[in-house]
């Protein structure tokens, strides 16, 4: 054979060579299964280790203070973190925390689809226990809160409180048609409506199951959820409405409402304006049937006109004890007394037994509200307030700058020689304690030139009879003053010519049968009005109508006035009360 | 006027309208007919009572005449834990080392003054918010003593918390 053919020569190992090969082959997979062992007993080590660490940690964690504090405290605290991401976070500090805030079943009872992660509501559920729910449904329920309404209805028992906030209609009927179940424990619902949509035809009543329900919000509210709501809420004791325009309800169809409901105590209607006749709703006759709520123990009404409110209040049947305030936003009838408004409301304001009246005029950024709170002798209140919305005299100029009209002075003295005359109208014999509050010169409409208006003055030295307590609250004491001191004696040749010497009759003081005289967060700091005090307090010693007491609080008074005080009122008082701080 | 005596036989003499912010002293003095209430030794007597009293005493005089919270009533207590705002004289009264801290709390649950047990709470609570657990550690001498299993469930946790 030639070398061309030659086949390759092919390496043959040794017997040896492939011992050798073979031997660490084996070698390797010996070292690789010794590697894989160590490494997991390694791994195994480092757990223990962790563990071991952990509950050494555990032990030395019982060190600081805080947690030293006992677990119902410690519990306490995370309960006024508000946000689910700072509870979260307070259960990830350490094993004490975790252990005892996760134990505390209300710190979980609140459950907001819209602020928690589908997880998050899930250990909300597990972590609730049988604590009583307030649960928050979303207006996107449809997309999110599923798996919530899914979680949640088994445990509808337990729920105390519903909101819906920003809902549409047709997802409220889909709640209650899914809350078929009791709701024993369902004593709150609050819900907002988006949307004026119809309502769907529900299967059922809404919320029937909720047989212990006391409290319902609704707001921007028609009168669609008029008719949804005339089911028999028997067990209501606080009902709040709020509606917006267009969705203005009449005083008939409120009235047909609380005929539904006859143990409201607390009654809050806020709207934009109420009709007073219902010529616009055929089912509603003028003729308004009256309703009684015996156990009524508040009512509060704020819409623009005076005259629908008194109309509602006259159809009512409350007890003498129930307060009653009202807030107005109309430029008209605050001078009128709800008889002068609306002829037929003589048990509107049953007003015979007032003991105590304050007069309030206080100017906010965006409107003045001027109200007159009285108190009847047995303890009920009632307040008529009336607001000066000033949102119409801002406007924008070119360089779209908000501009507000100057001119709005003008109306905060109209609002308040308005108030003035309302409680000069007001039966005041029995008043025996009068208040005036935020008059302060600074606020008032022309500070360099306040002056007392004369009906004041007048009203309470002469329409006061058994006035003993004048309080004034942050008020210019100094202007206010002037009313309780004598009027001018007459001029000498006066005197001269109709009186010989020793003769001349006695200069009256103003309000003889006053007492206490309170000054509260006075602003007033100079020295001179210190002496005024002191002057009048004199006065009405020598006439033999001294003060009794006198109170006064501000940061301000020197000491030595009540040295001098001292001679001329028996309890003179200096605090430096939280409100002058 | 009410003699109450600390743990430590001090005594502290006070008007009936300030103790009565106490509960627990109002309680007493009521079931007892007695003018004089003694606090017991607090955790084993490691507490020394008379250096927060006299902080919570200074409390109680401010808030005299003040109504009490209602217990038996659910949403109050509701509401109470919600409303996190402190008052400004209360903010100033509470601003004291951590240690004077959770001495006060101390007192005011032992004594049962609800107003003031809230103050302190809300005010740790305040400085817990908006932290992470690392920080909330760091303020309180805190170590992390979870198990490498714990740590695990916790990461899960923290996805679960972020904005749904």
């Amino acid at each position: 054979m030639d070398a061309q053919h030659e086949r390759p020569a092919i390496h043959q190992p040794t017997l040896h060579q492939l011992l050798q090969a073979l031997n660490e082959e084996l070698l390797a997979q010996t070292v690789s299964g010794q590697l894989a062992s160590d490494h997991s007993s390694l791994r195994s080590m480092e757990l223990q280790t962790k563990h071991a660490l952990s509950k050494i940690h555990f032990s030395i964690n019982t060190f600081p203070k805080i947690n030293r504090l006992p677990p119902e405290v410690l519990a306490l605290i995370p309960s006024f973190l508000g946000s689910h991401r700072d509870l979260i976070t307070a259960t990830h500090v350490c094993t004490h925390w975790r252990n005892t805030i996760i134990a505390s079943p209300t710190l979980w009872s609140c459950l907001d689809n819209d602020a928690m992660h589908e997880d998050l509501v899930a250990a909300y559920v597990d972590r609730c226990g049988g604590a009583p729910l307030y649960v928050t449904f979303s207006p996107d329920m449809s997309l999110k809160n599923t798996s919530l309404l899914e979680k949640i209805i088994p445990r509808s028992s337990h729920i105390r409180k519903l909101c819906f906030p920003r809902i549409p209609w047709s997802l409220i009927g889909e709640f209650s048609n899914a809350f078929k179940a009791p709701l024993p424990l369902l004593r709150e619902v609050d819900i907002d409506i988006s949307y004026d949509l119809e309502p769907p035809p529900f299967e059922r009543e809404f919320l029937a199951g909720a047989t212990n329900l006391v409290s319902l919000s609704l707001r921007d509210c028609d009168r669609q959820s008029g008719t949804l709501f005339r089911f028999v809420i028997p067990s209501l004791t606080h009902l709040k409405l709020h509606f917006d325009d267009p969705r203005i309800p009449s005083v008939g169809e409120l009235l047909t409402l609380f005929r539904s409901s006859p143990l409201i105590e607390d009654l809050h209607i806020q709207a934009d304006i109420v009709l007073d006749a219902s010529e616009d709703n055929p089912a509603f006759p003028d003729r308004f049937q009256s309703v009684d709520l015996p156990c009524l123990r508040k009512i509060h009404l704020d819409w623009i006109t005076p005259r629908s409110q008194y109309t509602l209040l006259t159809h009512i049947n409350y007890p003498p004890t129930c307060s009653v305030s009202t807030q107005t936003r109309s430029d008209s009838d605050l001078s009128q007394t709800p008889q002068d408004v609306f002829p037929n409301s003589s048990v509107a304001f049953p007003l015979s037994d007032l003991s105590s009246i304050t007069l309030r005029m206080k100017r906010e950024l965006q409107s003045t509200e001027c109200a007159v709170f009285a108190k009847k002798v047995n303890g009920a209140s009632v307040s008529i307030s009336h607001s000066q919305d000033v949102s119409d005299l801002v406007f924008r100029n070119e360089a779209n700058d908000l501009v507000r009209v100057a001119s709005r002075d003008q109306d905060d003295d109209h609002l308040f020689s308005g108030a003035i005359s309302f409680i000069g109208k007001l039966p005041l014999h029995l008043v025996r304690r009068f208040v005036l509050e935020d008059l302060s010169a600074d606020q008032m409409a022309n500070p360099k030139a306040f002056k007392i208006p004369p009906a004041l003055a007048k009203l309470i030295r002469s329409d006061l009879p058994n006035l003993t307590t004048l309080s004034f609250t942050r008020t210019c004491v100094s202007e206010l003053l002037d009313i309780l001191s004598p009027p001018p004696p007459p001029p000498p040749t006066y005197l001269s010519d109709l009186f010989g010497e020793g003769d001349a009759p006695e200069t009256a003081l103003p309000c003889p049968t006053l007492k206490i005289l309170e000054m509260r967060h006075p602003n007033w700091v100079a020295s001179q009005h210190c002496r005024q005090v002191l002057a009048l307090a004199k006065a009405r010693k020598y006439e033999k109508v001294p003060f009794e007491r006198m109170f006064l609080c501000s940061p301000v008074v020197p000491k030595s006035m009540a040295t001098g005080m001292s001679l001329y009122v028996n309890d003179f008082t200096i605090e430096k009360c939280k409100g002058c701080e | 006027m009410v003699l109450l005596v600390t743990s430590d036989n001090k005594n502290f003499v006070v008007d009936r309208e300030v103790a009565d912010r106490s509960v627990f002293v109002k309680n007493t003095l009521e079931a007892r007919g007695l003018s004089i209430a003694t606090p017991p030794m607090l955790n084993g007597g490691c507490f020394e009572l008379t250096s927060p009293f006299l902080q919570v005493l200074e409390y109680c005089q401010h808030h005299r005449g003040e109504p009490l919270p209602t217990t038996d009533d659910a949403n109050a207590d509701e509401n109470r834990k919600r409303t996190t705002d402190i008052g400004e004289w209360d903010r100033k009264f509470i601003t004291v080392d951590h240690e004077m801290l959770f001495e006060i709390i101390l007192a005011a649950n032992y004594l049962d003054i609800k107003p003031l047990l809230d103050v302190g709470c809300k005010t740790i609570g305040n400085m817990v918010k908006g932290k992470s657990p690392e920080e909330v550690r760091k303020l309180f001498d805190i170590v992390n003593d979870f198990t490498p299993e714990e740590e695990a469930q916790i990461k899960k946790e923290n996805e679960w918390a972020e904005d749904p």
